[in-house]
Order: C-alpha cells, then sequence, then structure tokens
C-alpha cells in the first residue's frame, strides 16, 4: 500500500473495508477499525494516529460506517489547515467531532 | 461669538457684514475668511461643545441633557441663518452633531434612573420622540437607540416567560396578556415616539421573536391559553368579541418558528376537548382551525379537521347503533367514538382486562363496526374512556361518573370487599403507574370510595384497599376526579436545568419531516451541494420550524447509509440521488 500511487490506494482503501464487514453487517465495530487505519492508510494520513484515538475515547461512535471511513481519507488528504475545516459543510458529524475533539484538547 | 453663547448680545448684523466682507476679500487661491475665520471658529466650536456638553451630561438628567441640546441647535441654527456664511453652517452641525449628539449617545441611552430603560418603562413618549428626532442626526446613535429597545423588549419578554414558569403557569392568561400589553405599549412607541420608523418596528418583531423562540415555553403557554379559552373562556361570548380573543393567540402564533410544538400541545388539548365534549363553543373551535389554517396552510391544520370529522361521523355511526337497537346490552349502554388513528395524538397503551358484561358490549360493536367496515383494524384505548357506575352504599345508591380505569378496579369489588394491591394488578393489567395514580384518586378524604390501609400519601407494595360501605355525599351523582399527573412530562423539563427539551415526537415528527424533504428536493434536483440542500430543506420547512443544520447533517448521514443518496465522486460535497 505504501507505494500504490493515489487512485489504486483509494480503491484498496474501499475494498478493506468492505472486506472486513462482517456479513450482511454494513458497519464495522469501531474498535476494528481503530485496528486496521494504522496498517492500511497509516503514515499516507497525519491524523491516523489521533483518529484512532478520539474513535477509541469517543461515546456513541460504536460503528463506523463506509462513508465516514471514506470520508476519513477524503479529510486526510484534502484538509490541510484544521482553522479553516467548517462544521456546517458536507464532512460527516463523525470528522466535525473529530477536529472539535482535536482543538479542544490542545493538539493543535 | 463666544461671547455670544456665554449669552452676551451681539451686534450680529455687523457681523454678517465683517463676514461676508472677509468673504469678499479673496485673492487668488486664498479663503481669507477661511482662514481668518471659519477654521478658528470652528475649532473653539468644538472645544467650546466638547467641554459644555461633558459638563451638561454629567450634571442633568438625559431628558433635560436633550432638552439644552435641543436649545443649542436652534441658538447655533440662529446664528448660522443671521451671519455665518452657508458654507460654514454644514461644517458647523457636523461638529453639533458629533460633540453633543454621537459621543454622548451611548451614555444618554444607559443612563441610570433617566436613560431609555426609564423611558421604556414609563412610556415616556415625549422624552423619547426628542431623542429619536436628536439622534436621527446620526445614524449610528440611532442604531443604538433601536438596539436598546430590542434589548429591552428581550428582556422583558425572558421575564415574563421566566414569571410564567416559576408560577407553574397557572394562569396561561398572566403570560399572553403580558405579551400582548408589550407589543401594544410598543407599537405606541414605535409610531408616537418614533414616528412608525420602519427599521423600529423590524427591531421590535426581531425582539419578540427572539426571546419568544428561546425554547419551546412560550409556544406551551400559549397552547394552554387557547385550551382556556376554547374550553369555558369563551363561554357565552359574542361572536365579536370571541373572535377577538382568538386573534390574541394568532398575534403571538406569528412570533414563534418552532410552531409544530404549539402544534402537538395543541392537537392534545384538543383530542381531551373533543372526547369529552367540553369545548365551549364548535363554531370557536372551527374558528381557530380556520384562523391557524390561514398562516400555515392547509397541511398544518388537515389533521386537526380530521379529528372533527371523526366526532361528527361517530355521533352520526352512535345514533345508527341505537336505532338498530343494538347499543344497550346486558343492560349496559355504551357510546363509542371510533378515531382515525393519523389524526389523534397517538400513544400505544395495551388495553386492559374489562369486567365481563363489558366485554360481550365491545365485541358486539367491533363485530358490528368491521362487518361495515372491512380490512380495518380497531384497537380500544381504555385509558381514555369514561363509565357511569351505579354504587351501592350504606347510606344511599349513587351514581358515580369515573374513567375506565376506575370502573376496572372498582367492580372488583362486586366479588370482594378488601383487595390487594397485587391482586389488583393482576386483575385488570393497568400499566403501574396509572395503576397507582387511579387507586390513589378512588381513596382520597373527599372521594373515598375505597380505604387505603396504609398511612401516608404513597401506596406500598403489600397495600390492601376496602370497599368503603360509608361513603357518603351530598349529590346523588358525583364524579371522581383523578389526581393529577405532573404538569411537565419528564422528557420536557431536564431536572436541575430547567431547560426545555422538546417532547418526544415533535423530535420523531422532524426527523421524518426532514428526510422527507431531502429525499422530496434531491428527487428533483438529482444532483445538489451540501450547502444548497440544508438551505432548501431549512425554506421548505421553515413555516413549521427551524431545523437545525447538524440535524439535517445527520438525516443526510442516515440516508447515505440507507442508499437514499450518495456522494458525488467528483466533488464529495454534492449528493446524489440513488432511484
Amino acid at each position: 500500500p505504501d507505494s500504490m500511487n493515489f487512485h489504486d490506494f483509494k480503491a484498496f482503501y474501499k475494498f478493506v473495508f468492505q472486506f472486513s464487514r462482517e456479513g450482511s453487517m454494513k458497519t464495522i465495530e469501531k474498535e476494528i477499525v481503530a485496528a486496521l487505519l494504522p496498517m492500511v492508510i497509516g503514515p499516507r494520513s497525519q491524523h491516523t494516529e489521533l483518529f484512532v484515538e478520539f474513535l477509541l475515547q469517543s461515546s456513541g461512535n460504536d460503528r463506523v460506517t463506509f462513508d465516514q471511513w471514506n470520508s476519513f481519507l477524503e479529510f486526510s488528504t484534502s484538509v490541510h489547515d484544521l482553522d479553516e475545516y467548517s462544521d456546517e459543510g458536507a464532512w460527516p458529524i463523525l470528522l466535525d467531532e473529530y477536529v472539535e475533539w482535536y482543538k479542544s484538547n490542545g493538539k493543535c | 461669538v463666544a461671547e455670544q453663547r456665554e449669552g452676551r448680545l451681539l451686534d450680529q448684523d455687523l457681523m454678517r457684514s465683517i463676514l461676508s466682507m472677509l468673504d469678499m476679500v479673496g485673492v487668488d487661491a486664498s479663503n481669507v475668511y477661511e482662514e481668518e475665520f471659519e477654521t478658528p471658529f470652528l475649532a473653539e466650536t468644538k472645544t467650546f461643545y466638547q467641554n459644555e456638553s461633558q459638563q451638561f451630561i454629567s450634571e442633568n438628567t438625559c431628558p433635560d441633557y436633550m432638552k439644552k441640546v435641543e436649545a443649542r441647535l436652534y441658538e447655533e441654527s440662529l446664528r448660522g441663518a443671521h451671519y455665518l456664511h452657508p458654507s460654514t453652517v454644514p461644517k458647523l452641525n457636523f461638529i453639533l452633531e458629533t460633540e453633543l449628539i454621537e459621543n454622548h449617545s451611548k451614555t444618554l441611552i444607559e443612563m441610570e434612573n433617566s436613560g431609555c430603560e426609564h423611558m421604556f418603562k414609563e412610556d415616556k413618549h415625549n422624552d423619547l420622540l426628542r431623542m429619536y428626532k436628536l439622534f436621527s442626526k446620526v445614524p449610528k446613535a440611532l442604531e443604538e437607540l433601536r438596539d436598546a429597545m430590542g434589548e429591552f423588549i428581550k428582556k422583558s419578554g425572558k421575564d415574563l416567560v421566566a414569571q410564567q414558569e416559576a408560577s407553574g403557569n397557572k394562569e396561561p392568561n398572566t403570560f399572553v396578556q403580558g405579551l400582548l400589553n408589550l407589543r401594544e405599549k410598543f407599537a405606541v412607541i414605535c409610531k408616537k415616539a418614533f414616528l412608525g420608523d420602519s427599521k423600529a418596528q423590524k427591531k421590535v418583531v426581531g425582539a419578540f421573536e427572539e426571546f419568544v423562540n428561546v425554547d419551546g415555553r412560550s409556544a406551551r403557554y400559549l397552547a394552554h391559553f387557547a385550551d382556556d379559552l376554547l374550553r369555558s373562556g369563551l363561554r357565552g361570548m359574542g361572536e365579536e368579541e370571541a373572535d377577538s380573543q382568538l386573534e390574541k393567540i394568532i398575534l403571538i402564533f406569528r412570533y414563534l418558528q418552532d410552531k409544530d410544538v404549539f402544534e402537538n400541545y395543541y392537537k392534545i388539548q384538543l383530542s381531551k376537548r373533543l372526547l369529552s365534549g367540553r369545548s365551549a363553543s364548535d363554531e370557536c373551535e372551527r374558528s381557530m382551525i380556520a384562523k391557524l389554517k390561514g398562516e400555515c396552510g392547509y397541511q398544518f391544520t388537515s389533521k386537526l379537521e380530521g379529528m372533527f370529522t371523526d366526532i361528527k361521523m361517530s355521533r352520526d355511526a352512535m345514533d345508527q347503533y341505537r336505532k338498530a337497537g343494538r347499543s344497550k346490552i346486558h343492560g349496559i349502554e355504551m357510546e363509542v367514538n371510533v378515531l382515525t388513528a393519523g389524526y389523534w395524538p397517538t400513544q400505544t397503551v395495551l388495553p386492559c382486562v374489562l369486567p365481563d358484561p363489558l366485554g360481550s358490549c365491545c365485541s358486539a360493536f367491533e363485530g358490528h363496526y368491521l362487518d361495515k367496515h372491512t380490512g380495518r383494524k380497531i384497537a380500544w384505548q381504555t385509558h381514555m374512556g369514561t363509565a357511569d357506575l351505579k354504587a351501592d352504599f350504606e347510606g344511599r345508591k349513587h351514581e358515580l361518573n369515573v374513567t375506565t380505569y376506575q370502573m376496572c378496579i372498582l367492580m372488583l369489588y362486586n366479588g370482594a370487599d378488601v383487595l390487594s394491591l397485587g391482586q389488583i394488578r393482576d386483575a385488570v393489567t393497568i400499566p403501574e403507574q396509572e395503576l397507582r395514580r387511579h387507586l390513589i384518586s378512588l381513596c382520597t378524604p373527599k372521594h373515598k370510595i375505597l380505604k387505603k390501609a396504609s398511612k401516608g400519601k404513597g401506596i406500598s407494595e403489600d397495600d390492601t384497599f376496602s370497599f368503603n360501605a360509608e361513603y357518603t355525599s351530598k349529590l346523588k351523582r358525583v364524579k371522581i376526579p383523578m389526581v393529577s399527573a405532573k404538569e411537565g412530562t419528564a422528557a420536557e423539563l431536564n431536572d436541575g436545568e430547567n431547560k426545555f427539551a422538546l417532547p418526544s415526537n415533535v423530535e420523531e415528527d422532524r426527523r421524518h419531516l426532514i428526510e422527507a424533504s431531502i429525499v422530496r428536493i434531491m428527487k428533483t434536483r438529482k444532483l445538489l451541494g451540501h450547502n444548497a440542500l440544508v438551505a432548501e430543506v431549512s425554506r421548505q420547512l421553515s413555516s413549521r420550524f427551524f431545523p437545525q443544520p447538524q440535524l439535517i447533517k445527520k438525516r443526510i448521514e442516515s440516508l447515505i447509509e440507507r442508499e437514499y443518496l450518495e456522494r458525488d465522486e467528483a466533488d464529495r460535497r454534492s449528493y446524489r440521488y440513488l432511484a
């Protein structure tokens, strides 16, 4: 995965989610996502570690949807300045919460 | 000039001649008038008024200061007319307005005991008019004045809401009348003191909307006011008077943003009125619905109208049933209201166990109805009915008017004199909280049909209840009232915080409405950006409530999950409709 071009990587990233789903469940437990992300996206995102930390400590986000999974990749590659991030945009609420957590925990 | 300002006389004609002479003495580009006179004059004027206004304002009340300013302005205008060069006048005015008005506008507005708050409170129209006229010269100051008015209204309004809450909403009329008075007060102020200034009027409306919509309390109090009126307040009133009372409701209703909260309470109260036959006037009920329809459209009132239709149809159906001689079974005369589930406020409650003869009556009616309307299902709402019971006591026979649950409990005593809580519970299968509430209502000091074994207010698990043969009452027919449950349900008042939370069915309705709106819009547009979608949804729902953008976003995500929508591959800020 480290040496793939972005286009291929994106397809691979999506595949990982679908592959990791359990049978007919459309969402994945957050603990599993927390284990997957470092392996799959790892250093491609500067947020991987922190996002995993956030995810595990947050209440009410026990399962992750495909949309949230994809959006994390999108977020990692397109948002470079968190000050410009707005929670009134189209980002999933999970990411809004992540940014809020990030900012309030003095990670900036 | 300085001397003249101090009050000494000045030969104005001489001044005029000198100044016009100065003006004429202008060689080439040098304007002697300006250099020799105007510039120092203006500078000195500025200093003079700076000092004077400081002194005035620290020594005078707001109205007095304003009067002094008025006087000075007039004086200076005379000066301008008599001997100053016309080109000087606007420059002079600018200085006056800045030094006398603009620099002190805030101080004047906020002055204790004589500033705006006092003037608004005491309806000092003349003083306010003076202020308005003065401040009109300085747009910034005028805006400050309007803002001060807005703040005053908001504060007064919030106080009204708080007072009403503190009083436990016993007299809804107080709240509504308070609001109407406030509204009227400022309508007059805008007209008399602010000369109908349209920005001021807008400010008033905005201020009302702000405090009325802080949370759902205003909507609730308004609904209670309506209930009081429609229940008994309008009784015996002439058509015009009744109409003006109902209009009051609409006036406040217009300020509400979350109209669905009002509708929620209105619906529940309407259903109680209709089912217990406690409307003061059918015409007034219809009139109120018509007014609401006028404000919000057909969608808002269609279910309410459906409730009326149900009642009417039930009445007709009962007439038929009775004529066919089928309504009296086992000596029990039964009257049934058939309600269309979608129109009435819903409550899924499992039916309780009805005493035998009654069970047959219900089955008979059910059979009769389902024959006529095949394919329908009916569910008995045993938590809503009433019954008239004939009861033999030691003293005399009485007729007791009770709720269905009360009846079920009492009928058990045909077979026993004493029953335990557990026995009653098993026999009637009423939900626990209701069971307890109804038992209490049957052994209150005033209506002691049953005697409770334990002392004190509560019911203990091993309590027993015995039939009180010694019960007496002056009346032959006695209504046994229910003990009231707490006015606000736990969902509405966040204990400790005392914040109003939305009733759960309003929340649920909103979720459905937002989703329906999103789907409707996306079906038409096929591809739409996030911000545009949120704006369009808000617009569509605005006549009912204001949907929070975050809530809309949540519903969008849910719809993505359920594959109604997807994000556009090219632009992840846009959504695509999935057929």
